[in-house]
């Protein structure tokens, strides 16, 4: 496939995914709004601590009178999932470019990094990453301006349903790439494939089982590295790159 | 409401910026990072099946299924149509 090809494919999905995400950040405005908080109050909310989980959680336990100590390790333990998606974003070729690397870190979403491919152009990381974060801090704000128009019991009745649209963005992206990794390993067949990540998939079940939705995230993505590396997974490639002929 | 900017922000450069300053100090092989990416992946859709599933655990099968089934389709068609499923066989199954 020729490059334009590929960057126009990937910016497609960008824009599809900012769309998919309008409906949310509508959700949140409007959540803000009936909070009593400003538009300007929310686009800062949105600039600074850009996340969607995290934003919707703060306001649920602010709503709670939480203390500022507890809301910090709760929302820590949500976003704790971007500490290795951080470490995997970059590759040694940015290394040249360390402020514009820093100051992009912070616009990594879940769903910027299951778009953006891990070699490509800094360049095309980057639009990828900023298309999804103007559309998420644009919805948010557009939702204080609709919080303002629209009734409050009509809200309430829609609302149960718009966070879905989130969720099928995040699985449908997630479950693309595994696709991608399962057809780009030459070195098993595709019964050992299919039975290695049923087996990861158990295991991050089973962490989520055990401890729950908002710590399970370091040892489940821990547990199913290890299941990898122990499976030699990507092995082939890693020996292709040291020259290793088997 | 300047606290909720700061503690969001705070998170942010401890999750997201921190870990990118440790990465350009440490040469990270390709293979962890395709073994990490696939990991996060991986967690990720099994997070999407169970905050979904423990709601709601029809429609979210049978919107997992539409996923599934139009994976290799247009991604914003596969976000209407799964998400569709989603709130129309809830709507029903409440009544």
């Amino acid at each position: 496939m020729q490059p334009e090809t590929i960057n126009r494919k990937l910016l497609t999905q960008a824009a599809a995914v900012a769309l998919g995400l309008f409906p949310i950040g509508v959700l949140f405005g409007v959540v803000a709004q009936q909070n009593h908080w400003s538009w300007s109050d929310v686009l800062l909310l949105s600039m600074f601590g850009f996340s969607a989980s995290g934003q919707f959680f703060y306001l649920k336990l602010a709503n709670e009178q939480a203390s500022l100590l507890s809301m910090f390790f709760v929302i820590l333990m949500l976003n704790i999932r971007y500490v290795p998606m951080s470490l995997a974003a970059w590759n040694a070729a940015d290394n040249g470019r360390r402020l514009l690397r820093l100051v992009l870190s912070h616009f990594i979403s879940d769903e910027s990094f299951a778009i953006e491919p891990r070699y490509g152009r800094l360049q095309l990381r980057a639009t990828v990453r900023a298309i999804i974060y103007a559309s998420w801090v644009l919805s948010t704000v557009c939702g204080v301006v609709a919080g303002r128009l629209l009734p409050a019991a009509w809200i309430g009745s829609f609302s149960q349903y718009l966070l879905f649209p989130a969720t099928a963005i995040l699985a449908i992206l997630a479950v693309k790439r595994i696709d991608g990794a399962i057809a780009g390993n030459l070195q098993l067949g595709l019964a050992a494939k299919l039975v290695l990540m049923s087996a990861c998939v158990a295991f991050s079940a089973a962490t989520i089982h055990f401890l729950g939705k908002d710590a399970f995230w370091i040892p489940g993505i821990v547990g199913v590295c290890l299941i990898l590396y122990l499976c030699h997974w990507g092995e082939e490639r890693s020996n292709e790159n040291h020259g290793v002929i088997q | 409401m300047m606290e909720g900017i700061a503690l969001l922000l705070a998170i942010s450069l401890i999750v997201r910026v921190f870990p990118s300053l440790v990465g350009t100090r440490i040469d990270i092989p390709p293979r962890a990072i395709e073994i990490i990416s696939i990991a996060v992946f991986i967690n990720m859709f099994v997070y999407c099946f169970f905050s979904e599933a423990l709601k709601e655990a029809v429609p979210a099968a049978l919107a997992f299924l539409v996923i599934i089934a139009l994976l290799r389709q247009n991604l914003l068609l596969n976000i209407l149509l799964s998400s569709a499923a989603f709130i129309l066989s809830a709507h029903y199954l409440r009544g």
